[in-house]
């Protein structure tokens, strides 16, 4: 599966941009991919220095892309870029 | 014209334009458009900014326990003995000079003026670089340890998330573009401000950097801003220091820990003039008179106003007008003076 995901803003306003391919378990991709088509929590107007990402994912056919902040961020979701970001140390 | 919800005989831009080449009646029209609009605008404000609680000031520390959520474990509130955890005494202690300096220089009681509690989460996240203000409360990371650490331990951001707090409340500058900029600009102002008065700094010492003490030794830089010299903290660091280097991309919501740059200098430069703390209440009583659209201009207009009344009241010296007008127009923005 290819990913792109670019994190921006923060308190130190530095973006993050990870881009690559990954093997996922199916039972991984499954919960990952329905966060996607999840109901998106509403965005928090007041957060400042939040970070917003932005996540593009495609497998074949399939493709996924939606935008988060820190507040509305699914947890499945949450955890792929963390398995990203210690992949990319 | 109209724009949006609001309509002109004679387009804003023209009058401004005019009036920046002396037209006394031009101004007058520009000045009564603005003041109309800001009546709404106080309303607008008003309606967007939530109702919360009544509080005492008080401080409460929770510990998010490396996870993602908020108030999770509380571990030190108001008047509670020192803990075990080193960063919640921070956090306890950094929040509250933070809140005391703008009760005892201002006369703010907490955040939203009427004595919301403070609620600091700390721990957060497993290595996360960062600290928001979500609009009830603040939250730190620990950093990674390589780049980043303890965010919750740093007076200046503490006081940079408690002022964006401050801000909410006041004039609920909107979160993009030069409002969103300038929100981040009044974070910074405050963050080195409150800064200097936590090392007994004058500014002749001060570093005028943000971020200096959460960075490590794996991070390429200094600091994350620098007041003094924008653009130059580290390797990242793109901020300009003057509205020719305008960044007018749409990241980082329309640049607003980028631009943010361009009034951080004109500050310094103010307070080389003037001093810390007359800038300091000049721009306090600024950000009480902005709203949630205002732009580089309207700031700088609004700024040059306060300072006047404040110079009529004795309470800022007479080059204080003089000083910013100069300031400013060093970072490309130049002031009407009535």
């Amino acid at each position: 599966m290819k990913y792109e995901i670019l994190i921006e803003g923060g308190f130190t306003g530095i973006p993050k941009e990870y881009k690559g391919d990954i093997h996922l378990k199916d039972k991984t991709k499954e919960s990952l991919f329905e966060a996607f088509e999840g109901k998106q929590k509403s965005v928090n107007t007041a957060l400042r220095d939040g970070f917003q990402y932005h996540l593009k994912l495609i497998d074949g056919e399939e493709e996924h892309e939606a935008r988060y902040d820190e507040k509305n961020l699914p947890l499945p979701i949450r955890q792929f870029i963390a398995t990203i970001s210690k992949k990319n140390k | 014209m109209c724009n949006k919800h609001y309509c002109f005989i004679v387009p804003p831009h023209i009058l401004e334009e005019l009036a920046k080449r002396g037209n006394i009646s031009c101004k007058q029209a520009l000045n009564d458009s603005k003041r109309f609009l800001e009546r709404r605008r106080t309303i607008l404000n008003n309606l967007l900014v939530r109702e919360f609680e009544d509080g005492n000031s008080e401080r409460f520390i929770y510990d998010s326990q490396n996870k993602n959520e908020q108030r999770l474990v509380l571990v030190r509130k108001e008047g509670d003995v020192a803990t075990q955890d080193e960063t919640a005494n921070k956090a306890y202690e950094t929040s509250g000079f933070v809140r005391d300096y703008f009760k005892d220089t201002f006369g703010l009681d907490s955040i939203d003026g009427n004595g919301l509690d403070i609620i600091s989460n700390i721990h957060y996240g497993e290595a996360y670089n960062n600290a928001f203000w979500d609009g009830d409360e603040m939250t730190y990371g620990d950093g990674d340890g390589k780049e980043f650490t303890d965010f919750a331990s740093a007076i200046d951001v503490v006081a940079h998330e408690l002022a964006h707090g401050v801000t909410q409340f006041l004039s609920n500058l909107e979160y993009q573009s030069q409002p969103g900029a300038l929100n981040e600009h009044f974070s910074d102002v405050f963050g080195t401000v409150i800064k200097q008065k936590y090392l007994k700094q004058d500014i002749s010492e001060a570093d005028w950097l943000i971020g200096d003490s959460v960075v490590s030794e794996g991070f390429p830089g200094v600091a994350i801003r620098s007041m003094k010299a924008p653009g130059t903290a580290n390797e990242f660091d793109t901020q300009p220091d003057h509205m020719d280097n305008y960044y007018s991309g749409s990241s980082d919501n329309q640049g607003v820990h980028i631009n943010s740059g361009i009034p951080n200098k004109a500050f310094y430069l103010s307070c080389l003039e003037i001093g810390i703390d007359e800038c300091a209440l000049i721009w306090f009583d600024t950000l009480k008179a902005l709203w949630r659209t205002a732009n580089f201009n309207d700031m700088l207009e609004t700024t040059i106003a306060t300072a006047q009344r404040l110079t009529q009241e004795k309470k800022v010296s007479d080059t204080a007008v003089d000083a910013i007008a100069k300031s400013f127009s060093k970072v490309g923005l130049t002031p009407i003076i009535a």
